[in-house]
């Protein structure tokens, strides 16, 4: 496979000896330790470089530091196999440990920022974590070569040990001393793909165990003795606050300590969580959110509506004569397209637990925003952000929700109020719901002139949407002139279009926004993939063979494979009478995917009888979550398809559990052919890229069935129930 | 007080009556195995068993299991673990793995009832929801489990 382009930037391995003997490595890229993350922009002191990827005990154990958040992608293993992989290290003895806020886990070249997004981690990671096993190894190689006073090249590392062809060998335990008196190799040489035993292959996964016999701990579980538990309730209508509240009677109830203010509401510190609960419940809080109670399903649908027939949108791209072409008569369609609000709803509601005392923050919550969240709570307690201690646990889902630095800050500001105690915050599910930070809803006006060979000579796209990227501090380079969100997808159009245009007109409101699984990419697939299929369907032309169409030349061969292999291992065009099919391919964050989804449809009820996925992340490094993700993201996207929509009354989400925001069940979930058509090249990140096909292959499946396109999402919103799978 | 054998241990609490058994499970006993997804007794992350039979603990107040016998996620595999929990491993079936001591829970009450159940009593038996969406790798697992029962 190929490797990804070595960074500009200078490497260097780093060893230091810890406290107890043990080595550890570490490898510092020098742009981080400039600080060139968020907080030395606020002119905070950066932490100092704490340098140690890997842990040599001296009795021979691995302990590999992780960067990033465990949220089920499968990372918290994948990393540290990449590791000892290169390394030769023995898996069945390696520890993994949660890493905290240090600069050389910046390993984004564009956010820097200790973060866990955007499909993102193994991309970045893997030569890195690569390239310092390799240096590790040689040094170790290095070392025994010394001790055994043989040539290095006699010399290999396997399971932890320094071996020669004769059988003599040195535990790498025993050469931490030698090694650390060693310079760190200039260009460690990486293995050959046929000495690797784990990377493509795949490895049982360290956490599973745990999470399997009930040991796992996730935010919500962290406990100490004397703990207190604060549960909140926050105004409905995000942005407002609290103008009165029966506080004082509350205060009275049992374990209740005190009703406490936090940013938009109350906290109720109790000595259990069901006290908390009870006391939350009974909280009676006179909210004032001002113009925002105005706002509707209908003013919000209104607002979008008029901003897409808005003409000085901000244009992103302009290639050729798109505007012109699309306006002149001729071979013209039009189509707009719109989709809801959506939440995130992981399985374990927002949780954080928090220790303040005069110098120094310790917080102990499952996150994806490690960095981002230590800068929120150094900010709110006034101390400086080397002195706030993440510590990351397991996270019981993520999906772009734990990125936010809402929770964390809030229990830092209820646990300031006790110094040197230890809170911790539980969200009931309905404030899970109620105050999570949405998939926006956004509206596409798609435009295409159509030449003679009925393939689109010319595309406007026209997309109203608020500036998600602009809400993080540590994303907001990436929201001028166009957000980056609202355009993703449209940027990377992949099929050729001589003319074409992209205007994003800016339309924002007072819910709170922020990164769910994939993103912009949700709708705007939506709205490429529907309008590709009724430009398809008006040219007379199959919507494979149409795509193929546009995907000529040297460029696109690998995505020409990828949809051929799906149609073929989807049998498309040969669905079984009664059966319809549906396709659709997009690119999100280097990862193409292509879906077919084959159903049928009876009365108002669909059944989805299989649904066929292609895939090209460049190249595997761990299959079983590569595929875990893809699958789930596929129940994700379903679930958003078939069902998901977040309504707004009064300013308010409407919605506050799962018996009103269902989720696709077992039942519902049909049977998913993974179809692998990687091109080789270096990997790319399969977390979200299964998610934005799964909405416009069914709305294309569905128009064959019934003749009516969807316009608008979900499905259900057109009556359609889904049936159980097939037994 | 109510009282009650957790994991085959005689326990007792002094909670209000009407609290939750996940909550008095949860922060009483340490048993942190069993968790809160919704409180609403949809989501079936906080499943146990209560006298042999699954049961949504989120909902069940303590002073209905009071002389009764429950067992959590940490007591399902007593000295070793349960088959259900080593074809779990096998299938490497959980990713967050949030709802898996749930899901695991509910799939022992299952095969317990039906030994060789089918791909709709699957259907039907497990509700528990999963937002990672690992449904197809729990069917496998519990196939699997039903497949080691037989010897």
């Amino acid at each position: 496979m190929k490797l990804p382009e070595s960074p500009r930037r200078r490497e260097f391995l780093r060893l230091s000896l810890l406290a107890g003997g043990s080595l550890a490595i570490g490898f510092a890229v020098p742009a981080c330790e400039r600080g060139d993350g968020q907080a030395a922009k606020r002119g905070a002191k950066v932490p100092e470089p704490v340098s140690a990827w890997l842990k040599v005990h001296r009795d021979g154990r691995l302990t590999f530091v992780n960067p990033h958040a465990e949220m089920g992608q499968g990372i918290w293993s994948s990393l540290a196999m990449v590791f000892v992989d290169e390394f030769g290290g023995d898996w069945a003895t390696t520890e993994i440990e949660a890493g905290g806020l240090q600069p050389e886990f910046r390993l984004n070249p564009y956010v820097r920022e200790v973060f866990t997004a955007g499909s993102s981690s193994i991309a970045t990671g893997y030569l890195p974590v690569r390239t310092a096993a390799a240096a590790a190894r040689e040094l170790f190689l290095t070392a025994g070569a010394a001790r055994l006073d043989v040539a290095v090249t006699e010399l290999s590392l396997v399971d932890s040990r320094v071996r020669n062809r004769q059988g003599r060998s040195l535990g790498i335990g025993d050469l931490v001393d030698d090694v650390l008196r060693l310079p760190p190799p200039a260009k460690p040489t990486l293995k050959s793909d046929a000495d690797l035993r784990y990377i493509g292959r795949g490895i049982a996964a360290k956490d599973i165990p745990a999470k399997v016999n009930g040991k796992a701990i996730y935010g919500i579980d962290f406990h100490v003795p004397g703990m207190q538990i604060a549960t909140v309730k926050l105004s409905p209508v995000h942005g407002g606050r609290v103008v009165r509240s029966n506080a004082a009677e509350i205060e009275k109830m049992r374990g209740v300590r005190a009703v406490v203010p936090v940013p938009h509401g109350l906290a109720v510190v109790a000595d259990t969580f069901w006290h908390a609960r009870r006391a939350i419940d009974s909280l009676e809080i006179e909210f004032d959110a001002g113009d925002s109670t105005k706002v509707d399903d209908n003013s919000l649908f209104e607002a979008h509506s008029a901003a897409v027939r808005r003409q000085d949108g901000v244009v992103g791209y302009d290639e050729g004569n798109a505007l012109a072409l699309v306006g002149a008569g001729g071979n013209v369609h039009e189509a707009t397209y719109y989709g809801p609000w959506l939440a995130h709803a992981p399985m374990e509601p927002m949780t954080c637990s928090a220790r303040v005392t005069a110098d120094r923050v310790d917080l102990w919550l499952g996150t994806q925003g490690l960095e981002y969240a230590a800068n929120e709570v150094a900010r709110v307690t006034g101390l400086a952000v080397d002195r706030v201690h993440v510590h990351n646990l397991m996270l019981g889902g993520g999906f772009g929700r734990r990125y936010e630095s809402d929770y964390p800050v809030q229990a830092a500001t209820i646990a300031k109020l006790y110094p040197g105690e230890t809170i911790k915050v539980i969200w009931t599910r309905e404030e899970d719901i109620q105050q999570d930070y949405l998939r926006p809803a956004s509206m596409g006006l798609l435009r295409a002139a159509l030449g003679s060979d009925g393939l689109p000579m010319a595309l406007l796209v026209r997309v109203s949407a608020p500036a998600i990227a602009a809400h993080s501090p540590g994303f907001a380079q990436f929201a001028k002139p166009v957000d980056t969100t609202a355009i993703d997808g449209f940027a990377n159009l992949t099929y050729e279009v001589p003319n074409r245009r992209f205007e994003w007109i800016q339309t924002e409101s007072h819910l709170k926004i922020g990164w769910w699984r994939s993103v912009g990419n949700s709708l705007n697939a939506f709205f490429k993939e529907c309008f590709i299929d009724e430009l398809a369907d008006k040219a007379r032309i199959d919507p494979l063979e149409y795509r193929l169409r546009m995907l000529g030349g040297d460029k696109h061969a690998a995505t020409r494979r990828l949809l051929t292999e799906l149609g073929r291992a989807a049998n498309w065009g040969h669905a079984p009478k009664g059966h319809v099919q549906g396709l659709a391919l997009h690119e999100t964050f280097g990862t193409m995917v292509g879906q077919i989804i084959e159903l049928s449809v009876t009365g108002s009820q669909i059944r989805i009888h299989r649904i066929t996925c292609a895939y090209d992340c460049g190249s595997v490094i761990n299959p079983g979550p590569l595929e875990a993700q893809l699958r789930g993201s596929i129940v994700w996207g379903l679930t958003a398809a078939l069902m998901g929509e977040i309504n707004i009354d009064q300013g308010r989400i409407r919605q506050s559990n799962f018996h009103d925001y269902p989720l696709l069940s077992m039942s519902q979930t049909p049977a998913v052919d993974l179809v692998p058509a990687l091109s080789g090249r270096a990997p790319s990140g399969v977390g979200e890229p299964g998610v934005p096909p799964v909405a416009p292959a069914l709305a294309n499946a569905l128009y064959r069935a019934t003749g009516k396109r969807v316009r608008r999402l979900p499905i259900s919103r057109d009556g359609f129930t889904v049936a159980s799978r097939e037994g | 007080m109510n009282s009650i054998r957790v994991n085959g241990v005689l326990r007792e609490t002094d909670a209000e009556p009407d609290t939750p058994l996940l909550w008095v499970l949860r922060e009483q006993f340490a048993l942190t195995g069993t968790k809160f997804g919704c409180g609403l007794g949809v989501c079936g992350a906080c499943t146990v068993h209560v006298d042999d039979q699954p049961v949504r603990s989120c909902l069940l107040a303590v002073k209905a299991v009071h002389g009764k016998s429950v067992v959590t996620i940490e007591g399902i595999g007593g000295e070793t673990m349960h088959p259900v929990q080593i074809a779990w491993i096998e299938h490497q079936v959980p990713q967050c793995g949030y709802c898996q001591s749930g899901q695991i829970m509910a799939a022992v009450a299952l095969l317990k009832r039906i030994p060789q159940p089918s791909d709709a009593e699957i259907d039907r038996a497990m509700t528990n929801l999963c937002r990672c969406g690992t449904y197809d790798r729990i069917r496998r697992a519990i196939h699997s489990a039903a497949l080691a029962a037989t010897g």
